[in-house]
């Protein structure tokens, strides 16, 4: 079985911690608890192609994505960038984020995700897609679970084929 | 009559010509004499010409910046280029006590910084947990503590960048030690970066009796967690036993890890260092 590194990334309070929860764990909390520092978790993940053995890192965010540690972003196999589709703020420097990352590490695949989809409409959700100046991914709810297993899911197949 | 028809003499043209002049001017003439008496005449000018004056200043008054700050503003700086030795001279000793509170104030704020970084290294990733990972949650930390001949826990073989665990020894059966080569490697990683730019690798986590000796190699390293206290050449006995360790079990290229490739160097670290004695 492989062995692969995701990290989470993004700014504060779009919902990293949460995803990381839903996923391992399957819960979800209301309450804000901002992480400090780093928290690593496992999972297995079970593919058509093979299981994968998926290493996450839920780093703690900053508002631009130069002030994490660049090595954390070294030897990953993929990055999820995480905006809240409530907070404009949360994507407003995505073009620059994005190019940061992939000058950090070129092999990884990233992917965007915005969460906190269960907030918003899907008119909003269009909306927001004409004003981001890139591909969105995926939107997910780490709230209600939706999209969550599907996010973690797909990159695994990535990964593994 | 016949001399009246006939043309005039030079004289008569001349008194015609200030005649008509008389008459196409005379209106003109009083007119100039009105303006040169209202100009002789103060009071007279002065009730003509203030309000003017009086409106072009609340004009300029009120948009001084906007009609002339660019020129003024060009002025002052051509004026501070040409006379820059006088102006340091002048500003120099203030500047100088400003830069010294200066930099006092940034001194303490490096001090301060550095505190509460150290405190927050050790909140981010709880020492207190990870060794109580390593070591279980027994009081074992108290028995230990006593004796002071060095022991090995634990050993991980993890890969430098991505933090996945190549292979791990263990001599109570430990599960969680992928999470903890993760964990090592983003207090490592977060260490190296914070206070030396990546430059030189940490070697060494220390807290209360345990510590966790790093052995760095390019593209990996082992973390040995062990309680006790280790002397320099005790140190080099393990360093030497991890190089070649490595040396003979571990591939050179480990860029795709998978549990065959770690199930065979964790064996492989049993057999090695079940009966290690660190100080022989
Ligand atoms: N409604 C809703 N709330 C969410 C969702 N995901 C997260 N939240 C809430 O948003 C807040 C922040 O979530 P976290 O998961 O802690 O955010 P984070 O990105 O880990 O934040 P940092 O660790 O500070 O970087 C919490 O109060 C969560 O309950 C979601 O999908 N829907
Ligand atoms: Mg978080």
């Amino acid at each position: 079985m492989l062995s692969k590194k995701v990290i989470l990334t993004g700014s504060f309070g779009v919902g990293k911690t949460s995803l990381f929860e839903r996923f391992i764990n399957n819960k979800f909390e209301d309450k804000y608890l901002t992480t400090i520092g780093v928290k690593v978790g496992k999972k297995l993940v079970n593919t058509d192609k093979g299981d994968l053995s998926m290493m996450i890192w839920d780093i703690a965010g900053e508002v631009a994505q130069n002030k994490v540690p660049t090595s954390y972003f070294l030897g990953t196999s993929g990055i999820i960038y995480v905006f809240d589709v409530t907070r404009p703020s949360t994507y407003r420097n995505i073009s620059e984020d994005l190019e940061y990352l992939k000058s950090i590490n070129k092999l990884t695949t990233i992917k965007v995700v915005g969460n906190k989809k269960d907030l918003v409409s899907q008119e909003d959700l269009d909306k927001l897609l004409e004003e981001i100046p890139l591909p969105v991914n995926l939107f997910t709810s780490a709230k209600t679970g939706e999209n969550v297993e599907k996010l973690f899911h797909d990159f695994a197949v990535e990964m593994v084929g | 009559m016949n001399s009246s028809s006939s043309s005039p003499s030079p004289e008569e043209e001349a008194q015609l010509l200030e005649q008509l002049r008389q008459a196409l001017l005379s209106e003109d003439r009083k007119a100039v004499a009105a303006i040169r008496a209202m100009l002789e005449d103060e009071a007279q000018l002065s009730e003509k010409v203030s309000p003017i004056i009086r409106q072009h200043l609340a004009f300029i008054k009120e948009n001084f910046e906007g009609e002339y700050g660019i020129i003024i503003e060009e002025i002052v700086t051509r004026k501070l280029a040409d006379s820059q030795d006088e102006i340091v001279n002048m500003i120099f000793p203030k500047l100088n006590t400003i830069i010294k509170k200066f930099i006092t104030a940034q001194f303490q704020m490096l001090k301060e910084g550095i505190d509460t970084q150290i405190k927050t290294v050790q909140n981010r990733f709880s020492p207190k947990n990870i060794f109580n990972r390593f070591f279980g949650p027994s009081d074992s930390d108290i028995i230990l503590s006593q004796l002071d001949s060095p022991e090995v826990h634990e050993i991980y073989l993890v890969q430098r960048e991505s933090g996945l665990l190549l292979g791990s020894y263990a001599k109570e059966k430990n599960t969680d030690q992928d999470v903890i080569a993760g964990m090592l490697t983003a207090i490592k990683s977060f260490a190296e970066d914070a206070f030396n730019r990546g430059k030189e690798d940490l070697e060494m986590i220390q807290y209360e009796n345990y510590k966790i000796f790093l052995q760095n190699l390019p593209s990996y390293y082992f973390a040995v967690a062990m309680t006790g206290s280790i002397s320099t050449s005790e140190k080099e006995n393990l360093s030497n036993k991890l190089i070649t360790f490595a040396e003979d079990n571990v591939p050179f290229d480990t860029t795709d890890v998978n549990s065959t490739l770690t199930d065979r160097i964790s064996s492989a670290l049993s057999k090695h260092f079940d009966q290690f004695n660190i100080q022989q």
